[in-house]
C-alpha cells in the first residue's frame, strides 16, 4: 500500500495536501512529514484533500490531531475535505468532528477560511 | 447459524490489508457496511499494535484469527506470540487532552473500546490472546431480504 501527498495552493493563501492512498502505520509519515513541511514554511491555512483515501487507521488520524495545535497556536489550522463514507464513518465514530471542521468539498474548506 | 473464519499468517505490516479485506469479505453476506467498516478498523488496530508493541520493531512472529460470526454478533480471537500485550491496561486520552499535548499515539485503542461491546484479554503459555466482540447494528441487504 502506497500513500503520495501532494501539495496545492489555492488563491487565499490556503495550501491544499491532495493524499492518495491507504493511511496507516506503514504510511502515516508521509502524511506527517508533508503537514509538517507546510509549516515549517509557514503555509499554516491546509486543506486536506480526502477525496481519494479510503482507509485511515489511527496512525493516519494521529498524525493530523498531533499537529493541530502547533497550527492553531501560529493562527493557522488543518480542515479536511471529501472524505469517503467510509472514512467518515470513523471520524464521527471517534468524535474527530468537535475537533477538525470537515467539509463536503475542497472549494467549501476554502471558502471557510477566509 | 454459527459460522467460522480463520486464518494464520505473520504479523507484519504487510500483511495486514490482507488480514482486513479476508475479514470483511466474510462479513459481507451477514453484516451491514457500518459493522463491516469498524469491525476492519479494529482487526488493522490490533494487528498494527502486535506488530507495533507485542513483537516490537524488527521482530516478527505469528499471529492467528479466528472470527466467529452469527446473526446477532460478531466475535474475533486474536492470538500472538509476543510480549504480553494488553490493550485493556491503556486508558485512551480525551480528545481535547490528545490536541492540547500533540499526542499522536493511543488512538488505535479508543477507536476498539468504541467499536467492540466487549474487549477480553488473557496471556496463556506464553502467548497473548485478545477477544473482540461486537453485537451486529447493520445488515447486509442480502441478509435483510432487499
Amino acid at each position: 500500500m502506497s500513500l503520495t501527498v501532494t501539495e496545492k495552493q489555492s488563491a487565499g493563501g490556503v495550501t491544499i495536501l491532495e493524499v492518495k492512498g491507504f493511511i496507516d502505520t506503514s504510511t502515516s509519515a508521509g502524511l506527517e512529514d508533508a503537514i509538517k513541511k507546510a509549516h515549517e514554511e509557514k503555509k499554516i491555512r491546509i486543506v486536506l484533500d480526502l477525496s481519494g483515501s479510503e482507509f485511515i487507521s489511527s496512525a493516519g488520524w494521529g498524525a493530523m490531531v498531533a499537529y493541530l495545535k502547533k497550527l492553531r497556536s501560529t493562527g493557522g489550522d488543518l480542515k479536511i475535505a471529501a472524505m469517503a463514507e467510509k472514512v467518515e464513518k470513523v471520524f464521527k465514530l471517534m468524535e474527530f468532528d468537535s475537533l477538525i471542521d470537515a467539509f463536503k468539498t475542497v472549494e467549501e474548506a476554502v471558502k471557510n477560511y477566509k | 447459524m454459527d459460522k467460522i473464519f480463520s486464518l494464520a499468517t505473520t504479523a507484519d505490516a504487510r500483511n495486514v490489508a490482507v488480514i482486513r479485506n479476508f475479514f470483511a469479505e466474510a462479513l459481507r453476506n451477514v453484516f451491514g457496511e457500518e459493522d463491516i467498516i469498524y469491525i476492519e478498523m479494529c482487526l488493522n488496530e490490533m494487528c498494527e499494535n502486535i506488530i507495533r508493541h507485542a513483537y516490537g520493531e524488527g521482530h516478527s512472529g505469528p499471529i492467528s484469527i479466528r472470527m466467529k460470526t452469527s446473526r446477532e454478533r460478531v466475535e474475533i480471537s486474536v492470538i500472538d506470540r509476543g510480549k504480553p500485550f494488553n490493550v485493556l491496561d491503556f486508558e485512551p486520552p480525551d480528545n481535547r487532552v490528545l490536541v492540547e499535548q500533540g499526542i499522536k499515539g493511543k488512538l488505535g485503542i479508543k477507536m476498539m473500546r468504541k467499536i467492540c461491546d466487549k474487549i477480553l484479554y488473557k496471556r496463556l503459555k506464553g502467548k497473548n490472546k485478545t477477544v473482540f466482540i461486537r453485537k451486529r447494528h447493520s445488515c447486509s441487504p442480502a441478509a435483510a431480504g432487499v
